[in-house]
């Protein structure tokens, strides 16, 4: 595997050309991949995505370990920029089934050279789909696509109260679930 | 309501209302940092793309033409301050150390069109301009919730010439630094601008905080550390708000 991601993180953010570039590379896939879901167009998840790297050298020294995977960090930097985005076209139609039967499938024809961190996305994925397809749907538009409730209640024509209990519930059910799988 | 702000579908007012309740709560801080684990884990499910060739080499060259941006170590003058800023936070309109007249003239007539066109609520770009900073500085305090002390967030009450609060102030360490204004009781609706004075005397702007009925937030970069900051103002014609963290 080489040199971890904090390290080529702390030499991306020290100016390494040559960290820089390997941590792009060993992460592009999945920022790119990221962007791309939420904004739906290559040319924009592009821009997207270089901004979140971007992001992630410039704000390099507020990275953590103990508060998650580089991995996870540079994700939620990419939804942000992502959403950022996609906030300027709003009214671009958004198919929850599409994006649950997407997530919900097995990553066969993918390859990931972290084992673990394929491990991991079959974990959650498996989680996810214990959850009722309602509160899936409002946990995957909040998290990943970064709805707001009120954006969420709008769009599943439901009371606003009702988006926030689905995402409330769901995440909370998600959780559980994860923790008994950790223990 | 922490689910919603742990996974960012939390709108401004009801995410500094959280933000209010978790500083002081360790219980909820502890909840909000795993569900925001949670929520943060199934990105982890988006499908892995590959970019377009030369994807890597186009970032690379993107943050060493940024590098080469910061090479003269000390701003010489306030225009290159400023344009420097002005290329890290393309899309904030500051700092702004007390310009000249004609300056404050065209800020006064920029920040008149913004609030206006934040008013009318037309402006996609102004809601990118209003959100991005809002979302990441919620998201900056989810993943900053074990921090040093000397790194914790800050908050000081806002009070009025008659020493009345009517709202708070929520000051986060980081690169940057940023403000979260939550402001409860406010004396009138419409754009209250904040100023930020540094212990050393110098004054800048921090955008607008936008008013509607009594209630409004806004998030900000700091221009300078939050150690830096001697106090902080919120004007609007005939009011004047104060804050002293």
């Amino acid at each position: 595997m080489g040199v971890t991601d904090d390290g080529l993180l702390a030499g991306m953010a020290a100016g390494d050309a040559q960290a820089a570039s390997a941590f792009v590379r060993r992460h592009q896939a999945r920022v790119f991949g990221l962007a791309l879901t939420i904004v739906g167009v290559p040319a924009v998840a592009e821009e997207v995505a270089q901004e979140a790297f971007v992001r992630a050298w410039r704000f390099a020294g507020a990275y953590d370990p103990r508060r998650g995977a580089v991995t996870t960090w540079l994700l939620a930097i990419a939804r942000n920029a992502a959403i950022d985005a996609v906030r300027l076209g709003r009214d671009r139609p958004y198919d929850p089934d599409v994006l649950i039967d997407m997530i919900s499938q097995v990553n066969d024809g993918q390859t990931d050279d972290y084992p673990e961190q394929l491990a991991d996305a079959h974990r959650i994925r498996a989680a996810l789909t214990q959850l009722p397809h309602d509160q899936r749907v409002a946990v995957v538009l909040a998290a990943i696509y970064g709805l707001t409730a009120r954006e969420i209640a709008e769009r599943e024509q439901i009371p606003i109260g009702t988006a926030k209990t689905r995402i409330r519930l769901g995440l909370a059910r998600l959780r559980s679930q994860l923790e008994v799988r950790d223990e | 309501m922490l689910a919603e702000l742990a996974t960012t579908a939390a709108t401004g007012h009801d995410r500094a209302q959280i933000l209010w309740h978790v500083l002081d709560c360790p219980a909820c801080q502890r909840d909000l940092a795993e569900l925001a684990r949670t929520a943060d884990e199934l990105l982890l499910l988006a499908p892995q793309q590959r970019p377009p060739e030369g994807f890597d080499l186009r970032v690379v060259r993107r943050i060493q033409d940024l590098t080469a941006a910061r090479v003269p170590q000390r701003p010489a003058t306030a225009r290159w301050r400023r344009a420097t800023i002005r290329r890290l936070f393309p899309r904030w309109d500051g700092p702004a150390p007390v310009p000249a007249r004609t300056l404050r003239a065209a800020r006064r007539a920029l920040v008149g069109a913004m609030a206006l066109i934040l008013a009318a609520g037309i402006g996609a770009g102004t809601v990118l301009w209003r959100t991005a900073p809002d979302r990441q500085l919620a998201d900056q305090y989810r993943h900053g919730l074990v921090v040093d002390d000397d790194q914790a967030p800050k908050s000081a009450p806002v009070t009025t010439d008659a020493g009345l609060v009517v709202g708070h102030v929520y000051l986060f360490p980081g690169t940057p630094a940023w403000i979260l204004v939550a402001l409860t009781a406010a004396p009138q609706p419409g754009g209250y601008t904040m100023s930020v004075v540094t212990t050393g005397g110098v004054r800048y702007g921090a955008g607008i905080c936008q008013v509607s009925g009594q209630v409004g937030t806004a998030g900000y970069p700091l221009p300078v550390a939050v150690s830096q900051v001697a106090s902080i103002e919120m004007t609007r014609p005939g009011i004047r708000l104060d804050v002293r963290p």
